[in-house]
Formats: structure tokens, sequence, C-alpha cells
């Protein structure tokens, strides 16, 4: 404000202006001062628009002197020009409701496409200066980071700091519902100073907690802090019991925090100079902060140094941007998205142009006239496009508003597993208002400057002869008709995307995975040890709960297991494996899940046993079952059973193959071979899994849950639901881009139709006298039909052919991301030719019925 | 530059705000706020001036040269928050228009008083 008002007149002015208001505040109070500033500034902003205006203050009473009209001074025409695009606007609301609507849908669409994109791609992670810091491992075989590693990097000084996390951290929280399993990992003290997150309660953790006995510390996560605790303001610094223990909360994070991936849940402390118990290194994660101009190959090489003479071997250490934790599938799937979304932002401005177009073809004659009288082309142009601009402008707004919604809605319905890849918080924020406004300027430009070019290219004589109404220009009828190509050929590339999206879905979900879900139920279970009671051995409460299940009518099998396929097995990577094959070199695992699992587990999951044979009650821990894809990779086509293996500084007895486990989205490169080993339970184990195969007629959750309790008091049951609710869920990224898609496509179907009508049905309301004449003259109605219908399906088949075309390059690279499914899949493109015709071709009906209706005696009359 | 005008009659009758900030000059040299308040005052809170309106009707007192800047007082420049003040005097110009107004005005009261539209005790 006192800049403006010393630009404007001199800083004595801002001085003044200070001054008024504290002599407001001081004689008037607080009511008086807001109405008094509020004059002040009213005053000032018309002050200012009357400067803007040329108007200057009078100081005679006589009528205030006129400001001269300067030659090109454009303010006044300019306000002539908007105003009277308002009142053209508001006669004719219909058209432009149309491209309204039209261009809110695609602004919106898009804005929240870019949002998505955004968050989970583009978008740096919400991180102190996140460029600098990356995720850092080994490559090699054997090697892995350990505290002692993270030590030297540490010590070594070569980064600005080295965040150890371990993403092990689990905690048990009593709530009036029974236990609730929060999970998390423990980070060193000054971790979120460090990426300059501060807690919303209290503080993080400080030097000296973490350390081995004096770990009993946690942050909770804002969600943690609202469900467990209802929001106690209190919290911090109480005493809660944590996983049967005593354990002190020092503070909240912020909703929205993901570090390193997963929110929602607590960290724990972590000195990794003395790291507590059960801070396993093999889920040690590495983040490392590089000094300002250090590149990632000079990190890496660094790192590489200090891990060789560290560790000893030929180790390499690799770093990874943080942030990037989005894996191929979603990354591919969101990017082909993204391209149908922007083919249906182009199909949609297409639409919007032939409305503009039409509309400003209609007014050739009016441009005429106002040629005649001496209006320049570009006056003409200033006024359609200011009519434009004012669409734009409301379109732009309500596709704000449209594109909140759509993201509210993303965030309900988008996969859980999905939204916590990215580490950003999906919300239309500035950066998506910028890109809204930017997105809405562009298609205010792609809709309405070539209509409003071709729409003011007037002939005076031609556009005043013409105007009883006949037909188009040849380019504004050329524009109009490639604009049409374009919009059936994008909607040919939409459709034939979604169809290989929902193909691929359709053969995720039919694929064979190595088990049978079917009639499998899950129940998770919470021991007495996990509330901190001790005396009662797991292993025997699992067996009873395992008789007394097995009991009940309805169910088949009952088996223990420690987790439950094809996802879950604790995950063991980068090792290496010496069978007792004599001469074998040692076989490198990149990794492998393993299960704990009973006897009977293979038949309750319906696994196959390819070779040897599954558990049996007189099994010890140490005998295991391979997967087919392991047995392979250790021994080749010999047979393993029988075999010894020397693992995790103990003998392994092979007793059985197992048919391998496909992940849930058959993904190759996501599939890991399985190892089973035989289950004898701790008495401390805190977690039973029950696998539970059901006859047709299945026992009902209540009298399972009856079943387990009156084993002991002390279980608390956590879940029991259907093994296939599991790869529902799995499926969950692959059918959102199925439903997504198939979305888009109708929409970009929707769109060329109602761009297919609105083209017909407008040139038919200019050929009218055409057709008039053409009756007159001996034509057929048929004959009429005919000549709307070929135009329609001219075009239709032109876009089919040139759809076919870019949507053959598109459909060769969604089929690389898809599952089960070619480019060429005959199936979905017959679908797709198909669609556009009988849509084309309904579209065009009607325009075509009103020219067979065309009375000549009524045309003639007119003429 | 010259005034656009040099007879003061050619600029009346003036408009009631810029006689009031001439009228405020009247007897001394001010200050955009010390011309406010001056101006409240004696109207007794019926005239408000603004400080947009204030500044945009000095600054066309300024262009007809009506007013002009002058030097700040002695007393105010030894105080650091007056130093960047602008102080306003009437011209020579200024003072014959605010004098030529001031008897149109009377003029006008004479007749008002004749025709009985004021009795002579109602002061203006």
């Amino acid at each position: 404000m006192r800049r403006f008002l010393g630009r404007a007149w001199h800083p004595d002015a801002a001085a003044t202006f200070r001054d008024v208001c504290a002599d407001a505040r001081h004689r008037h109070g607080r009511l008086g001062f807001v109405w008094i500033v509020l004059a002040e500034l009213t005053d000032l902003t018309a002050t200012a628009v009357r400067a803007r205006l040329g108007h200057t203050t009078p100081i005679t009473g006589g009528q205030p002197p006129r400001p001269p009209h300067k030659a090109g001074f454009p303010m006044q025409q300019l306000v002539d020009d908007v105003l009277g695009g308002w009142r053209r606007l508001a006669r004719q609301p219909r058209a432009a409701v149309g491209a309204i609507a039209l261009l809110t849908l695609a602004i919106g669409v898009t804005s929240a496409m870019f949002t998505i994109v955004d968050a989970f791609i583009v978008r740096p992670a919400p991180y102190r200066d996140a460029g600098a810091l990356s995720s850092i491992w080994l490559q090699g075989a054997r090697a892995r980071p350990d505290f002692a590693l993270v030590r030297a990097w540490r010590d070594s000084g070569a980064f600005e700091s080295v965040l150890p996390v371990v993403i092990n951290a689990v905690g048990e929280f009593k709530s009036p519902n029974g236990l609730i399993t929060r999970r998390g990992s423990r980070v060193t003290p000054g971790t979120f100073a460090d990426l300059g997150v501060s807690p919303l309660l209290g503080r993080e953790f400080v030097k000296g907690e973490g350390a081995d006995g004096n770990d009993d510390y946690v942050l909770l996560s804002e969600e943690a802090w609202r469900e467990t605790f209802f929001a106690d303001p209190l919290i911090v610094g109480k005493v809660v019991e944590v996983s049967g223990r005593p354990t002190v909360v020092v503070g909240v994070m912020p909703s929205g925090l993901r570090f390193p991936i997963q929110g929602k849940g607590i960290w724990r402390p972590l000195d990794i100079d003395r790291p507590p118990a059960g801070s396993a290194s093999n889920q040690l994660l590495v983040f490392v902060r590089r000094p300002a101009g250090m590149p990632p190959s000079e990190a890496e090489r660094v790192a590489t140094d200090i891990a060789v003479q560290h560790q000893g071997s030929a180790a390499k250490a690799v770093t990874k941007p943080v942030g990037s934790s989005i894996d191929d599938y979603s990354r591919e799937s969101i990017v082909s998205l993204a391209i149908g979304v922007g083919l249906v932002f182009v199909l949609l401005c297409a639409n919007v142009t032939n409305l503009i177009l039409a509309r400003t073809s209609a007014r050739r004659s009016e441009f005429g006239v106002c040629t005649a009288l001496g209006a320049s082309r570009l006056r003409l142009l200033r006024q359609v496009l200011l009519e434009n601009v004012a669409i734009g402008i409301v379109a732009t707004l309500l596709g704000l508003g449209l594109a909140y919604g759509l993201i509210a809605l993303a965030r309900e319905t988008l996969p859980a597993d999905l939204i916590w890849r990215t580490l950003n918080h999906l919300d239309i924020d500035l950066r998506a208002v910028a890109a809204t406004s930017a997105i809405g300027f562009l298609a205010v430009l792609l809709a309405g400057l070539p209509a409003a070019w071709l729409g003011t290219r007037t002939d005076v004589n031609q556009a005043i002869a013409g105007s009883r109404g006949g037909t188009d220009s040849v380019s504004s009828r050329r524009l109009t008709k490639g604009l049409l190509v374009v919009e059936v050929a994008m909607a040919v590339a939409v459709l034939a995307s979604a169809g290989l999206h929902v193909r691929s879905f359709v053969n995720l979900t039919n694929a064979d995975r190595g088990l049978e879900a079917d009639r499998v139920l899950v129940a998770t279970l919470t021991t007495p040890a996990a509330a901190g009671q001790s005396g009662v051995s797991t292993s025997v409460l699992a067996r009873d709960i395992e008789a007394r299940l097995a009991a009940l009518p309805g169910i088949e099998r009952v088996n223990r297991t420690s987790d439950v396929p094809p996802e879950n097995g604790s995950m063991h990577f980068g090792f290496e494996i010496r069978t007792d094959v004599p001469d074998s070199a040692p076989v490198p695992v990149e990794l492998m899940r393993s299960y704990s699992v009973g006897t009977g587990f293979f038949e309750t999951f319906g696994i196959q046993i390819v070779d040897g044979r599954s558990f049996e009650p007189t099994d010890t821990e140490h005998t295991v079952v391979l997967s087919e894809k392991l047995a392979r990779q250790l021994y080749g086509d010999v047979s393993p059973v029988g075999r010894t293996l020397p693992l995790w500084k103990t003998t392994q007895h092979i007793v059985g193959v197992a048919t391998e486990i496909r992940n849930s989205m058959t993904e190759p490169r996501e599939d890991h071979p399985e190892f089973y080993q035989f289950w004898a339970p701790t008495a401390t184990a805190t977690t039973i899994r029950l696998g539970i195969r059901c006859a047709p007629a299945c026992a009902s959750h209540e009298s399972i849950r009856e079943a387990i309790t009156s084993v002991s008091a002390g279980i608390g049951i956590t879940s029991i639901r259907p093994l296939s609710d599991d790869f529902s869920e799995q499926l969950a990224r692959p059918r959102t881009a199925a439903v997504v898609a198939t979305a888009f496509s109708g929409l970009a179907l929707l769109a060329t139709a109602a761009g297919l009508y609105g083209v017909l049905a407008y040139a038919v309301s200019r050929r009218r006298r055409e057709f008039g004449i053409r009756a007159a003259l001996g034509a057929h109605p048929s004959d009429l039909r005919r000549l709307v219908l070929r135009d329609g399906l001219f075009v239709t088949l032109a876009g089919l052919g040139v759809g076919l075309g870019a949507g053959w390059g598109l459909a060769r690279w969604i089929a690389s991301t898809q599952y089960g499914v070619t480019f060429l899949d005959p199936v979905t493109w017959s679908l797709v030719t198909f669609t556009v015709v009988v849509v084309a071709t309904v579209a065009s009906w009607v325009p075509a019925r009103s020219a067979m209706r065309v009375d000549p005696a009524e045309i003639l009359r007119e003429s | 530059m010259p005034p656009k005008s040099t007879n003061p009659l050619s600029f009346l009758p003036l408009t009631p705000f810029a006689f009031q900030v001439l009228l405020a000059l009247a007897d001394d040299d001010r200050h955009g706020y010390a011309i406010i308040k001056e101006v409240e005052e004696r109207s007794g809170g019926q005239v408000t001036l603004r400080t947009g309106t204030l500044y945009t009707l000095l600054q066309r007192l300024l262009d007809e040269q009506l007013i002009s800047e002058v030097e700040a007082p002695s007393a105010a420049a030894d105080k650091p928050e007056d130093s960047r003040r602008r102080y306003y005097s009437l011209t020579p110009l200024g003072d014959a228009v605010l004098r030529s107004e001031a008897q149109r005005l009377e003029a006008l009261i004479g007749v008002a008083r004749r025709k009985h539209v004021l009795s002579d005790t109602s002061g203006v």
C-alpha cells in the first residue's frame, strides 16, 4: 500500500493514509477503524480507476472537463467491446452455455489428471531441498548396508547428512475395539528437522533416545493421534502402553507426512551407535543428503569406496531420488491415462471450436455491415476473442471446481496402495490452480482463435448479399470437417486404449495364480503375549484354535501360517545360497519370500505339490518346501527333494516342491520365489494367522469368532476376511485404470457424437435453401437424407482411418504395459470400429431427417 | 510551466472540496494530513476528505498552479517523522482564486439574506 501510494503521488500520501488510520483507531474504536479504512480503500480504488480511465479531478463546479479522445486510446473501446460481448452472450445463451459446459469438462478433467500426474510423477518429495536427498543401497552379492556401514558413511563427512530408517516398527495400541496394530519406522534423532518437517505437537526424538534399553518413545502420525487417542491435546509427554510396554509419546507429526513411504503410522527412535534390540539391519533403508554441487554419480562413487573398504566385497552403491517409489505399472498406467486425457482435451476443444465457429459464421452479415461502416478486422477479431475469453474465464472457474470435486473423488476411490506411493498430498493446490488457468488459456486459444480468425474474414459485398442464408465459406467448412475428422480419430484412439485396459483387467482377474483363493478365509489374531500377558504358549493356543475351528460344520481345513500368500511373506533380499550339489557355485538370490506354515497349509490354500510331499506333524522347523522357481534356480533340472540346504546358519531339509505363486499383477518382474518352513510358533509370538478352507456352505463369521474366543479370552481378533478380497484389493490398480479409461472413452464418444450432431444440424440449417431448391427440382427426400448421412459418414470414415493409424502406435505402447493383450487384439479393434460407426450414424440420423422435411414451397416463399 | 489560465474568474465556481483545500491553506502552509484535519475540525466533521480524493485534488491544484510545494517549516523539519512530509502553500493565483470564490459566495449569501432565505443572525 505504501509503495502504491508513494508511486502514485508521494510518500507523503502514504504517511497521510497511515495517520488517518491511526487517528480512526484512536478516536472511533475497532469498528470505526474498520469502517474508515474500508472507506479510504474504496476512495483510493475509485480514484485509481478514474485516473486509469483518464478522468481528472474537477476543481471548478461546472461540468468536469471531458478527457480528450485520443486516437487509438483502447480503454473505452475495450469497455464497449466487453459490454457488447456480454450483451450478445446474454441474448443467445444457448451456444455460450454449450461452449462453457464443454470447456469446463475439458479443463476440469485435464486439471484433475494434471494434479495426479504432478503428485505421483513430477513433483519432488515434500521435503527440504528434496533434490539433494536420495535413497542409497548396495548392489552385488552379499552386499547390504548395515549399521556399521551407515556409521562409516556418516563419519566420513562426505554427505551433508545420512538418515538410516528401519522399516519394522510395530506398535500394538489398546483401543475400545481391542488392540490396534500400527506400523511404522525407526528414525534417528534430527531426521525430521533435516527433512524440514516440524511436529504438529511436541518435538521429535532427541539425542540419546533410541539407544538400546532407552527406546520406549513414540512419535504418532496425526491420523494415529486422532484415531487412537481421539486427538487428545495433552498427549505429549503422556506414558501410554505400546505392545505391553509403557512408552512416552514425544510428539505428533502432521497429517500427510509419509516417511519413508507409508503414512498414518508411528515412528520409534533409533540410535545407530547403539541400535535397540529388534531393529534388524535387513530392514534398513538409508537416505543421504548430498552437499551442494555433488552429483549423484559422485555420491555413488564415494559411498561405493567406503562400502568396499568397510565390507571388503565388490559392492556398488546405487542412489535413487527420493519420492520415486511408484512402480512401473502405476507409472505407465498414469502416463497412458494422461495421454488419454490429453486426447479428450483436444477433442473437447475441437468441439468448442466448431461451436464458436458456427456462432461466428452466423454473424458474417453483421461483420460485413461493421466492416462497411469502417470497423477494422482487428476490432472484429478482438470482439470475438473477448467473448471467447469471457467464456474461457467462466469455464476455467467452473473447471477448477470440477477438478476439485474429481480429486476429492479420486482420493476416496483410488486404491490405497497407490495413494501412499506418492509422498505428496493429493490435492488441488497453487500449482494446480496455475495449471488450470494455463490449461483454460490454452483451451480458449485452441478453441477460439481459429474460429475468430475464419469467422471474421468477411467480404462486405458477399456477406451482405449472402445474408439471406446460404452456405458457409469454404475455409470454415474445411476447418469444421477437419476438426470432426480429428475428433473421430481421437475418439478411436481413446476407445482402443480403454478397450486394452479392460481386456487386460479381465485377463488378470482370470489368470492362474498358483493357488485357489475361492472359499478361503484368513483370520488374523493377536495373542495374549501381544497384550503383555505371558505364561500361555502361542503354539498350544494355535493348536487348540485349529482343533476348535476344524470341528465347526462348514469348515474343511484350518491351518496356521505366519503370513498369507500371495504377497505377504517375509522378504529376504540380496544374499547367496550354496547348495549341497558338488562343485556348484553360490547362487545369488535377489529377493525371496518366506512363509512359516503348519501341516495342511498347501491343501488349505490350494497350492499343488509338484514333487515330494507337504509338511507332516512329525516335521521340525528345519523342514522346508521350495517353490518351483527357487528349486530351478538352485538345482536346475535336478530334484531337490531329500537334499539338504545350508541356510541361515542351519541345515534345512527339503521335502517337497510347490507350484510357483504368481503375484496379483502376474508381473514377472514382481514375481519372487517362495520358501516354506514348518512352523513352530514361539511362546512370545504376538500374531497368528489362520487359513480356513470352507465347504460350499461356510460357517458364519460369528460362529468362527465364538469358537476362537472360547479357547482363550486373551485373544484379540483383528480381522476375518476372504482371501479373494486380497486379490480384489491388489487388482484395484488395474481395475481403476480400466474404469478411468472407460470413463474417458465414454466421454470422448459422447463429445464426438455431440460434435458431429451439432455440426451436421448447423449445416442442415444453413443449407435449407439448397435443400429446398433440390426438392423443388425433383430430389426425393431420401436423396436429401443420403446427402447429409454421406457427409457424416465421410468424416467418420476419414476419422476412423486416421484414428486407427494413430491408435495403432498408442495401442502398441499400452499393450506392452498391460497383461495378456496384444496391440492387434481383434476383439478390441472390431468393437472400437463398430461402436464409432454406430454412434456416428445415430448422431447423423437426426439432422438427416430434418433435411428430409424441408418444404420447398416454404423456402421459395421465403426467397 | 506557465499557468494554463491566469484569470482567477476562469476557475469559478470552485468545487466544494477544492474550496475547502484552498481555505485550509489560507492561513498556513500544511501537509496532506493537516489539511484533512483542518477541514474536518473547521466543518465540525461535516466534510471529510479521503486520502485518494485529497491527493488527486492536490495534484490538480498543483497542475493549475493554484498551490505550490514549499519547504517544511523549521520546527517540523527537525522531527524525523515529518521528514517525508510535503507541505503545500497557496500561490498568488491560488490566493486570488480563493478570494474571488469567497466574494462570489458572499454575494450569493447577500442575495439569500435580501430574499429572507437567511436571517441576518444565521451565520455561515
